[in-house]
């Protein structure tokens, strides 16, 4: 009970949670200048809390200081002395026998879409479009299935045959194969846009995206502009994925 | 009244045997416990399995399998005339991967085989669906085949298992050359034997034996358990007979399951980042010296070119090891990669030469993380090859797309390749700096953009049909600093003093406020 009063163990306390939250209780896991600062905020919360009255202060330093002097702390401060040099050692030395890594390869995912593409000589417009194929409800099962045969011939060797970017070549590239199932690929994209990253491949990607190394082709090259909206039927149809409209 | 809860532990067993194959004590209790159950319950076979609904299984099917099975069953889909192997045929009721000493799977085994799919082959793991669909489309496959599945599966029997001991896989090896393993799958297991060319499956189409020293890409599975079933059942439709009675006593089965495993790794650990070693003196130019086997090399796997024409949906070349080192003068790349026999180049029969070529940007721009297109760039970003052909030897090239690749005059560039049992090592040297705009001068430190391209020219790879990667990165490693024996101990030394300073300060501070009372 005495422990919990004494302000030096609460701050320490306080520090403990905030960093066993911040470093296991976030999924997936943030990165380390995220956690350094939100580390940072959460110790000057504590400093700012403990030093808001002059007796808390003197509650919290009272610990520290009697362990710096006081003659019957000796053998602690001796630990401490040896302890503490060698933790920062140890860390010293992880940080200079580390290997390098590979730089991160950063990157807009969704880049803005042009506002019109040319599409084998012929303009096609990318912003307010529309799938024209939507237009003919009864042909909606003949396209998704001429759409399937699409991408079984083309599309799976990367974004593999469920649909979550692990076809057989995906391993092979970074950045990896968009995972159509995820919620952040084409379900916050509209048709539009997928036919203008589909109809001109990693090569079409704007300045503002750079440095790309996407490995997807311009598939203008191989399908039709119909093969292309069907395909794009498709992957809305099997994800069970809805494709977002263009604002009013 | 238990049973539920005894069926529920076999199948957590289940589980975990595929991944360890040994059995303990208390999995040997359970076993005997769902067996006694299984009486009560009049079941003879299959623990754990369930029955599925082969009409449910159909709506599945058409969604899931029919892109590469076809509508029929019959392995002919839209897809399958771009895979190899090609996708199976379920109406001939033949199937690779089977536990039983009859001719047809379990309905396990077909559970199995679609919830983690057949490694290295274009079914991928169905694990992803629900239990019971895919116990469903168990059913409907089946159905294509219904008379073949009338009789019974029954268990194949394994001989007890034996260790990987050392004379296990001694034992091993003299097996697998006594039952003849090495005729297909080589003498070191690079699937490079004498039988290759004249293999075929069951439906007349080519085969290529499994390559054992990538466990990783076995059909059925890595574990020994696997391997031993593998042998014991032989698989089904293609030239692989089963050896249960063909080895000398039935344990060498595992004999020669141990050897096999030890033959590679499990699975590869792939590189994000090639580093080049830092070395004082020379650098051999011999690829087998015993310099090269000490540093740890990096694992590049390697996808078919499937942009420009013509397009490799099945590249032969999967995987490349790189070393590399540097010195004051030279920078030297070392390459590891299984190719069954090296091309006697004769263009009429569909035969060219084979080759591998390391690409780089032809210069480092400061501050720029930009580089050419990675396909060999285009024709305002050139890329600088530095490459391999056989009978060739190595060369220096610029190019500017995947189908113009021009020499590069002047080349000083040399190399030494050698093959030997279904494998090339090759070691190309080269100046650090370069003399030209074309050629890119390395830098120490640097993270350097480098992609690889490899062709097997003996089945027909040459030019844009070829296996290549996107960028990765280089890295030509600092000469061997002290920095890591230096640093911690001065930090350790720095805190030391610091700590003592301050305790020294307050102890004082203490004294003085103590006269001050006084």
């Amino acid at each position: 009970m005495n422990l919990l009063r004494s302000r030096f163990f609460q701050a320490v306390l306080v520090l403990v949670i905030a960093f066993v939250l911040l470093r296991f209780g976030i999924r997936p896991p943030a990165p380390w200048s995220v956690f350094t600062l939100y580390m940072a905020i959460v110790l000057l919360a504590v400093l700012v809390y403990i030093s808001s009255d002059s007796d808390s202060w003197r509650a919290f330093k009272r610990p520290i200081w009697s362990t710096l002097v006081d003659p019957d702390k000796r053998v602690l401060r001796g630990a401490l002395i040896v302890l503490i040099p060698l933790l920062l050692g140890y860390y010293a030395y992880t940080q200079a026998a580390a290997r390098p890594q590979a730089p991160p390869e950063l990157r807009a995912v969704h880049p803005a879409p042009p506002a019109s593409i040319q599409f084998r000589g012929k303009e096609i417009n990318i912003q307010g479009v529309e799938n024209p194929l939507r237009k003919d409800p009864a042909g909606y099962k003949a396209s998704v299935a001429a759409g399937y045969e699409t991408y079984i011939r083309n599309c799976v060797y990367c974004h593999g045959d469920n649909l979550d970017g692990h076809g057989h070549f995906a391993y092979g590239f970074n950045p990896p194969p968009a995972n159509f199932e995820d919620p952040g690929t084409i379900a916050m994209l509209q048709e539009a846009y997928l036919f203008w990253r589909i109809a001109k491949g990693g090569p079409g990607l704007p300045r503002e995206s750079t440095p790309w190394n996407s490995v997807m082709p311009a598939w203008e090259d191989r399908l039709t502009e119909d093969q292309i909206w069907q395909v794009i039927m498709y992957v809305y149809d099997a994800t069970g994925q809805k494709p977002r409209r263009w604002e009013q | 009244m238990n049973t539920p809860q005894m069926l529920g532990g076999e199948k957590r067993r289940l589980r975990r045997t595929s991944g360890t194959p040994q059995g303990g004590a208390p999995s040997q209790r359970r076993r005997w416990g769902v067996f006694i159950g299984l009486l009560a319950l009049g079941v003879t076979s299959d623990v754990g399995a369930e029955q599925g609904d082969a009409s449910a299984g159909k709506a599945v099917y058409e969604r899931r399998c029919m892109g590469c099975h076809g509508q029929n069953g019959d392995g002919k889909g839209p897809a399958a005339d771009r895979l190899d192997p090609r996708p199976r045929d379920f109406t001939s009721g033949i199937y690779k991967i089977r536990t039983t000493s009859t001719k047809t799977p379990s309905d396990r085994d077909l559970f199995t085989v679609i919830s983690n799919g057949m490694p290295g082959t274009s079914m991928p793991a169905w694990s992803v669906l629900p239990g019971k669909d895919r116990w469903n489309l168990v059913a409907y496959v089946k159905s294509f085949a219904a008379d073949k599945f009338k009789e019974p599966a029954k268990k194949q029997e394994l001989p007890k298992e034996v260790g990987a001991s050392a004379e296990s896989l001694k034992r091993g090896k003299e097996m697998f050359e006594a039952i003849e393993c090495n005729k297909c799958h080589g003498t070191e297991g690079r699937a490079d034997g004498p039988s290759v060319p004249e293999l075929k499956d069951d439906w007349g189409n080519h085969i290529k034996p499994a390559n054992l020293t990538k466990r990783w890409l076995f059909r059925g599975g890595a574990s020994r358990e696997d391997i031993a079933m593998r042998l014991a059942t032989g698989i089904d439709g293609t030239p692989m007979p089963s050896f249960i009675d063909s080895v000398e006593k039935p344990e060498d089965i595992w004999h020669v399951a141990n050897y096999v495993a030890s033959l590679g790794p499990e699975t590869p650990t792939f590189a994000t980042l090639v580093t080049v070693t830092a070395v004082q003196g020379t650098i051999p130019d011999d690829p087998d010296a015993d310099f090269w086997k000490k540093i740890p090399p990096s694992a590049i796997p390697l996808m078919g070119q499937v942009i420009v024409d013509p397009r490799d949906f099945n590249p032969s070349i999967d995987l490349v090891l790189v070393r590399g080192a540097w010195n004051d003068k030279e920078i030297v790349f070392h390459l590891t990669w299984d190719d069954p026999e090296p091309s006697a180049p004769d263009p009429a029969k569909g035969v060219f030469a084979d080759a591998v070529s390391l690409q780089f940007p032809p210069k480092l721009e400061a501050g720029s993380a930009e580089r050419p297109y990675f396909l060999m760039g285009d024709g305002s970003n050139p890329v600088y090859l530095l490459g391999w052909e056989s009978g060739k030897g190595v060369y220096e090239a610029t190019a500017t797309g995947p189908d113009k690749v021009r020499a590069i005059a002047g080349s000083e560039a040399t190399g030494n390749a050698v093959f030997k049992n279904g494998q090339y090592r090759l070691v190309m040297r080269r100046a650090l700096a370069s003399r030209d705009a074309a050629r890119l001068t390395f830098e120490p430190a640097r993270f350097t953009p480098v992609a690889f391209h490899a062709s097997d020219g003996g089945v027909g790879e040459t030019g844009p049909k070829m296996s290549l990667t996107s960028w990765y990165y280089l890295r030509l490693e600092e000469p061997q600093s002290s920095r890591k024996f230096v640093v911690p101990p001065l930090v350790t030394l720095v805190t030391v003093v610091a700590m003592v300073l301050v305790v020294r300060a307050a102890s004082r501070r203490t004294a003085n406020n103590e006269t001050r009372r006084v």
